[in-house]
């Protein structure tokens, strides 16, 4: 390891996405990330009403999709005593824009939260200061 | 493990274990998931499920193509079906018809082929699809009911 690097401190951290989707409709609420670090996705889990429900997931910035279809959502996201590891963690850079798009298919409002669990990456140095710049990289 | 410590994988810096982490196995869950050899090719890749929707009529076979825009690296499969996974009499069979491969000698049964997010079914070592690879997968419902769901691919790309 470059003795240059900063080790990051990780704080265990949850970003949740609530929405009532209406029936047989679709929300698309955003979610900002903090702007205090960087997030590491570690893992995903899903309470939702009915599993007939889809999500897309968008890059806000770039407006990339992540799926080339929408995904059901037991296949996405699992339950917190059987998350669905990533297997390698994802960095999301501070400040960024993430876009869930869930539509249900059940015919009654389905009420979804959806948890990106994982980490803050604050300076192991310097932990109050945040994340001047990125600190998680290869 | 102490979210506090520092990682002590050896050759992966700066990424956390519990990325790995099945909560059902043993926390390193080797036998189940690539190895720290294997994840090194992941460092910097973007998350990504290619998703193969089907919805076949009694006794029907399907066919869906999706191409690769770019490497995709294959680490779990994921499916459901209308009929759920183990009553539901039917198969899939997975190509890579770029490379002229194939991933079964015939359709493998679905409760045999895929998990769900809670338990998906990791591959042990990853499979690279080059870019502009189409991903061919067939799916044979040999069941006299209808049966629609879908197929997820959750890998990552470059």
């Amino acid at each position: 390891m470059n003795a240059q690097q900063q080790v990051p401190l990780r704080v265990p951290f949850d970003y949740v996405i609530d929405s009532v989707v209406p029936l047989n409709g679709a929300t698309a609420p955003p979610r900002q990330f903090d702007e205090d670090a960087d997030f590491e996705w570690v893992m995903t889990v899903v309470t939702r009403t009915s599993p007939l429900l889809t999500v897309e997931v968008i890059d806000g910035a770039t407006g990339r999709v992540l799926m080339s279809n929408p995904v059901n959502i037991d296949n996405f996201a699992g339950t917190a005593q059987l998350p669905f590891p990533l297997v390698e963690p994802y960095v999301i850079a501070r400040s960024s824009l993430l876009r869930f798009r869930f539509v249900d298919t059940s015919g009654a409002p389905n009420t979804v939260q959806l948890v990106l669990r994982g980490y803050k990456l604050y300076p192991s140095n310097a932990p109050a200061q945040g994340a001047s710049g990125l600190i998680a990289q290869d | 493990m102490s979210v506090w410590q520092k990682v002590q994988n050896a050759g992966l810096p700066l990424r956390h274990a519990l990325g790995l982490w099945l909560t059902h196995r043993k926390l390193a869950s080797a036998a189940y998931l690539p190895s720290a050899q294997n994840r090194q090719a992941l460092a910097g890749t973007l998350p990504y499920w290619y998703v193969i929707p089907y919805n076949l009529a009694a006794r029907q076979t399907f066919e869906y193509r999706v191409v690769t825009s770019k490497n995709f690296y294959l680490l779990a499969i994921m499916g459901d079906s209308n009929v759920g996974a183990a009553a539901g009499n039917f198969r899939a069979q997975i190509f890579d018809a770029k490379r002229k491969l194939r991933f079964s000698d015939r359709g493998v049964n679905f409760a045999n082929l895929v998990g769900n997010a809670q338990g998906p079914a990791f591959e042990r070592a990853l499979y690279r699809f080059e870019p502009l690879s189409p991903i061919l997968v067939r799916v044979q419902n040999v069941d006299a009911a209808p049966n629609s769901g879908q197929i997820v691919l959750y890998g990552r790309v470059d």
